[in-house]
């Protein structure tokens, strides 16, 4: 069938890349994941254990650890990034200079995550400007990410400056490829501002949203660069997440095999999540 | 109404802006000043010492970022698209088989790296732009298919299934008739693939050695006793700049593809 | 490591793999999976010739011009010599009145260039980035010079080190020649490094000038030079002695504690002077009034970095409960010793101290403490690398006091436990950073010469001076008697002097880190512990005990036999049968 030969062709590229570039890793993690593959070990041969990488890992309680607060990251994330990057963005939709104000709000998204860290550190230093409009305030100084309490929020907190754009954008982007005649129409039709938004915008935002929430949500579950730079996983294990356990372990353990485990039972965790998600918003 | 809009843009603006005020402050003070209280809103000594150690070990990396990066986009732009238009009308893969494929992000990131380290050692292309490009489209070209193929899913069919009776060609209705439709998609797509690539620290590091390494490892290079937190800063800010560049000059294309998208119904 | 069979075996996963693969996703038909067997079969020999055009691509890509503004090139000149000769211009003509003409011809004759023992030879050395590769940058001329050898230099952050280190000196021939590497990592890095001892028997740089807790407890390896001491990284105690020196914090203090305010000798002290100088801002400091809040003591207290410091207190703790020299783990059964009541207590004191340091003090890494305790200068009492004394002395700020007095940085070993009227007080040493060669080297010969070049005592001497005009920066720290006890050095930075009496004094009594395979994982492990136990997360024993289970689950997985092996071969105790 001719449409079936296109279809490959087009496909064909990148599928070559895609073994070279995806396959080949992938297939080499899973060889890994089912190893005993520590890397200091001078035998060249890294015996073949079957699961039991996956078994410890289930019984490690600083992996599970690890996942809970990789989750407590994603949410309060997601519940300060969405709001902010949508109201953001519905406020750019109706701000006739947008286009000088995008490249501005564009800046923390090309940031290096590792500067984003340091200046997280410099910032919320208990000696930091943060604290210092605290004290204007009246307020005592935070030791924000030396408290095991407010750690995580802090981490939360620069990933939210670095990445609400980056929503913002996106929604954008959906917000201005409505036909303006869907809303013209309403708007004739007498609808209020509020009304037009819950009820027009937001139902046509809805694949939109849920590919920014999406793939958000994913990035987050892979933090790193911020809790590297700013906590080391710490005070104690109160920013360990699951991706940083995995550097310590993979990198610093030189234990791959374990590492490699723990990366596949989040994988499979976020597959199922995933899969769930994405049908539950599923756009007709 | 204005008024209050662009009152609140501003607050907004601000906010986003001021860490990057305090990266300028940061790197024209004397690093053992930067965390004295009260915190200083202008430099309390200058120096220039970190714009110039920054400066003259930037264009280097800069033009590794600038091939690599660009080279990353290009390929998941070119390559993805297509690809995401045969899984949205073939259903080649079925459903799952994108997902798959995305997956591989969520492995720490030392596995890819020592899969990737073995690999192009063996082909004798470390330090090559190559092997971090193909690297970087570990996870820049599954993110591009999938991104393509959820917006070519919403795009309705009807135009396609004309042109198509017309006797037009997969290719000639690719081009013509969805390209200019996905244009916001592709500035999206374009942009995230950009901005990975651009910041992407790990994988550059292991595998570069001093031909072609990238404006991130440079930048972790400044850590360090004594030079920290102006060095990074002044390497960020130089890193910046390009960057910005290229977001201004997307940023019409971005506007372009939007208002071409309203004009599509 | 085969190279073709590996790859081989790569391909049979495809192959098996495939399948499976496959089987996830029920959508595709029987013609469908054969298709894609068929497109891997052509993408596999596609992505060959990728690799091909990868290859020439990468060849040109080396040969590309290079942009690096660091190093002026500039071309060996080999010497000229002017030699003047005077020629008579020929003439036959006799009877021309006109006396010959004596023309002098300057001709520039090349001198035969002397041999360059390694002309051509290629070598790359991974370092330490940052300042840290100064020395690198600013010899790799000479070197060309005097050896012909091109450096090439590769620099990385610290904890990549190890990794790219690693990976790097596994291969054939060996990505990195010479490798700037943590000695802790020495367990891992052995079979890697070429041991040094011919070496150094025909060439040597100045073994016994290196002190001997560099020498024995960095350098050595089961009895062989495995490396040379780039940084002497070790840790002073450092106090305020202008406010020390008060003489009434002096009168006051002798009123509340009973005996003299100086540089304290044990922990104990620590906490009673850490006490005694915590106030808050209004109160009086050194004679006026102070302008912020003031705190005694400050460790260097973030995850990650704490562990150093909980062992600053962990060795005289446990000196003390043994008598003699602690042990990590039982020479005997490698049993581990870090949770024994002493260990406790140490952490327990560690975790009292903490009210007498500031509300950050669980974020601070090197450059927070360095902040607080010079340029804010709100500690009285800190622990870190000689960097204070032997390069930033001139950063140290006067006192947040209305009518400060002149900044002095004062200078101390490391307290110790006093026990049974004996003082147990040792100087940690630790492991960082060495220089090795690789084992896979191409030239290990001219990587020596490298070395050596390095390590000659003047050229030591400019790098741990640095800056100075050959070595704009360095950031490494002495490590030799003759450094030590330079005279230039004293004579240029006169405030040096007491900072080097006073280190000499230290390593009088050095003590070794841990140092076996696995060495990072034991001591994150520690780290962790200790991480959580001040975060108020757990107490100390439960905290603790933890770690020493870890440590032995690390022990276990690592393989007993082998770990007490290496454990006997960090302090050359010769293996009990």
């Amino acid at each position: 069938m001719r449409e079936r030969r296109t279809a490959y062709m087009f496909v064909l590229p990148a599928l070559i890349l895609l073994i070279a570039a995806v396959i080949f890793p992938m297939v080499f993690s899973i060889n890994v994941a089912l190893r005993k593959y520590d890397l200091r070990l001078p035998t060249e041969d890294y015996p073949f254990i079957g699961i039991d990488n996956f078994l410890r890992a289930a019984r490690d309680k600083y992996f599970l650890n690890s996942l809970l607060i990789t989750l407590q990251f994603v949410v309060m994330g997601i519940a300060l990034q969405f709001p902010i990057g949508l109201g953001v963005a519905v406020l750019l939709s109706r701000f006739r200079w947008r286009r000088y104000v995008l490249p501005a709000i564009a800046i923390p998204v090309l940031t290096p995550p590792i500067v984003a860290g340091y200046m997280g550190i410099i910032l919320f230093h208990p000696d930091g400007v943060v604290n210092y409009f605290l004290s204007l305030f009246g307020a005592s100084k935070i030791p924000w990410y030396s408290r095991p309490d407010t750690a995580l929020i802090t981490c939360v907190l620069i990933d939210t400056w670095q990445w609400y754009p980056f929503i913002t954008l996106i929604l954008l982007a959906g917000i201005l490829s409505i036909p303006p005649e869907y809303i013209e129409a309403a708007r004739i039709d007498g609808a209020s501002e509020r009304s037009i938004f819950r009820h027009v915008i937001l139902p046509m935002l809805r694949g939109v949203i849920a590919v920014a929430l999406i793939f958000r949500m994913l990035e987050m579950l892979r933090v790193f660069d911020v809790i590297y730079i700013v906590t080391y996983g710490g005070p104690g294990t109160a920013t360990q997440v699951t991706n940083f356990y995995g550097y310590l372990v993979g990198f610093h353990y030189w234990d791959l095999g374990y590492a490699a485990a723990m990366g596949w039972i989040l994988v499979i965790i976020l597959s199922i999540l995933v899969t769930y998600y994405m049908r539950a918003f599923r756009v007709s | 109404m204005e008024v209050a809009k662009i009152i609140l843009v501003a607050i907004i603006l601000l906010i986003t802006l001021f860490p990057i005020y305090w990266m300028i402050i940061t790197s024209l003070e004397p690093w053992e000043l930067v965390l004295v209280w009260p915190p200083a809103f202008l430099p309390r000594q200058l120096t220039i010492e970190y714009w110039e150690w920054a400066g003259s070990r930037f264009l280097l990396p800069l033009r590794n970022s600038l091939i690599i990066a660009g080279s990353t986009t290009a390929i998941s732009v070119a390559l993805g698209f297509p690809a995401a238009y045969s899984f949205s009308r073939f259903r080649i893969g079925g459903t799952t088989l994108p997902f798959w494929v995305l997956s591989l992000r969520f492995l720490p990131g030392i596995v890819p790296c020592v899969a990737f380290y073995i690999l192009f050692r063996f082909l004798g292309l470390l330090d090559t732009h190559l092997a971090v490009i193909i690297a970087h489209l570990l996870i820049t070209l599954p993110f591009s298919v999938w991104m393509f193929k959820v917006f070519l899913d919403a795009v309705p069919r009807d135009l396609e299934e004309a042109a198509l009776v017309d006797g037009c060609t997969y290719s000639q209705v690719l081009i013509r008739i969805i390209l200019p439709i996905a244009l916001p998609s592709i500035a999206v797509v374009a942009l995230f693939s950009f901005t990975w690539s651009w910041n992407e620290f790990m994988m550059a590091l292991i595998l570069t050695k001093s031909q072609a390494y990238t404006l991130p490892v440079m930048i972790a290079g400044f850590r360090g006793a004594g030079m920290i937190w102006g060095g990074v800063s002044a390497g960020a800010l130089l890193s910046l700049i390009p960057a910005i560049i290229l977001a201004i000059f997307f940023q019409r294309y971005l506007v372009a593809g939007l208002t071409m998208g309203a004009v599509k119904g | 490591m085969n190279k073709v069979l590996y790859i081989g075996g790569v391909d049979n996963y495809l192959r098996e793999n495939m399948s499976r693969k496959i089987g996830f996703n029920k959508k595709i038909s029987r013609r469908e999976a054969i298709s894609t067997a068929g497109k891997i079969a052509i993408s596999a020999v596609v992505a060959g010739v990728v690799a091909g055009v990868g290859g020439y691509y990468a060849g040109s890509a080396a040969a590309a011009p290079t942009t690096v503004e660091r190093t002026v090139t500039h071309t060996v000149t080999a010497a000229e010599r002017t030699v003047t000769t005077t020629v008579t211009a020929p003439g036959a003509t006799v009877t021309v009145t006109a006396p010959a003409a004596t023309v002098t011809v300057t001709k520039t004759v090349a001198a035969p260039v002397a041999a360059r023992p390694y002309e051509g030879v290629k070598l790359t050395v991974l370092c330490h980035t940052g300042v840290q590769a100064g020395p690198w940058h600013a010899y790799k001329e000479d070197i060309k010079n005097l050896y012909g050898i091109d450096l090439e230099v590769v620099e990385a952050p610290p904890e990549e080190l190890y990794s790219k280190g690693l990976l790097g000196l596994k291969s054939k021939p060996a990505d990195y020649d010479l490798v700037q590497f943590n000695s802790a990592w020495i367990g891992d890095f052995e079979p890697y490094l070429q041991p040094l001892d011919e070496y150094v028997q025909k060439a040597d740089p100045g073994w016994g000038d290196v002190l001997p807790g560099f020498r024995l407890f960095r350098n050595m390896w089961a009895g062989k030079i495995y490396s040379w001491t780039l940084d002497g990284d070790t840790f002073m105690f450092y106090y305020r002695k202008d406010l020390f020196d008060h003489p009434e914090e002096k009168e006051e203090f002798r009123k509340r504690y009973g005996y003299e305010l100086g540089p304290p000798k044990t922990w104990d002290q620590v906490r009673d002077i850490a006490e005694f100088f915590t106030r808050k801002a209004g109160d009086r400091l050194a004679g006026s009034k102070l302008l912020k809040d003031f705190y005694g003591y400050a460790d260097q207290a973030k995850r990650g970095r704490v562990y150093y410091w909980y062992l600053f207190r962990w060795i005289p703790y446990r000196a003390a409960e043994e008598g003699g020299i602690p042990h990590y783990f039982d020479p005997d059964t490698m049993k581990p010793l870090i949770n024994t009541p002493a260990s406790v207590k140490a952490l327990e004191a560690m975790r009292d101290i903490l009210k007498f340091s500031p509300p950050g003090v669980l974020g601070f890494e090197w450059t927070e403490l360095f902040t607080a305790a010079m340029s804010d200068s709100v500690i009285a009492m800190w622990i870190h690398w000689p960097d204070e004394g032997d390069r930033f002395q001139d950063k140290l700020q006067p006192l947040p006091v209305e009518n400060p007095p002149k900044p002095q940085l004062g200078f101390a070993p490391v307290p110790g436990v006093e026990k049974d009227g004996r003082l147990y007080r040792y100087t940690p040493v630790d492991t960082c950073w060495e220089l090795g060669i690789a084992k896979n080297s191409k030239n290990p010969e001219a990587a020596y010469a490298v070395l050596y070049f390095l390590m000659r005592p003047d050229n030591a001497l400019e790098r741990v001076m640095a800056p100075t005009a050959k070595v704009p920066s360095s950031n490494h720290d002495p490590y030799a008697y003759s450094q030590f006890y330079s005279p230039r050095w004293r004579a240029e930075k006169p405030w040096v002097g007491p900072f080097l009496d006073a280190e000499l004094e230290a390593l009088k009594n050095p003590y070794p880190l841990l140092r076996i395979p696995g060495g990072f994982e034991y001591l994150d492990a520690l780290d962790l512990a200790v991480s959580e136990c001040l975060a108020g997360a757990k107490d100390a024993k439960s905290a603790l005990d933890e770690a020493a289970a870890k440590w032995e689950e690390i022990t276990d997985r690592l393989g007993r036999e082998r770990q007490k092996e290496f454990y006997h071969k960090m302090w050359m105790v010769p293996l009990v049968f």
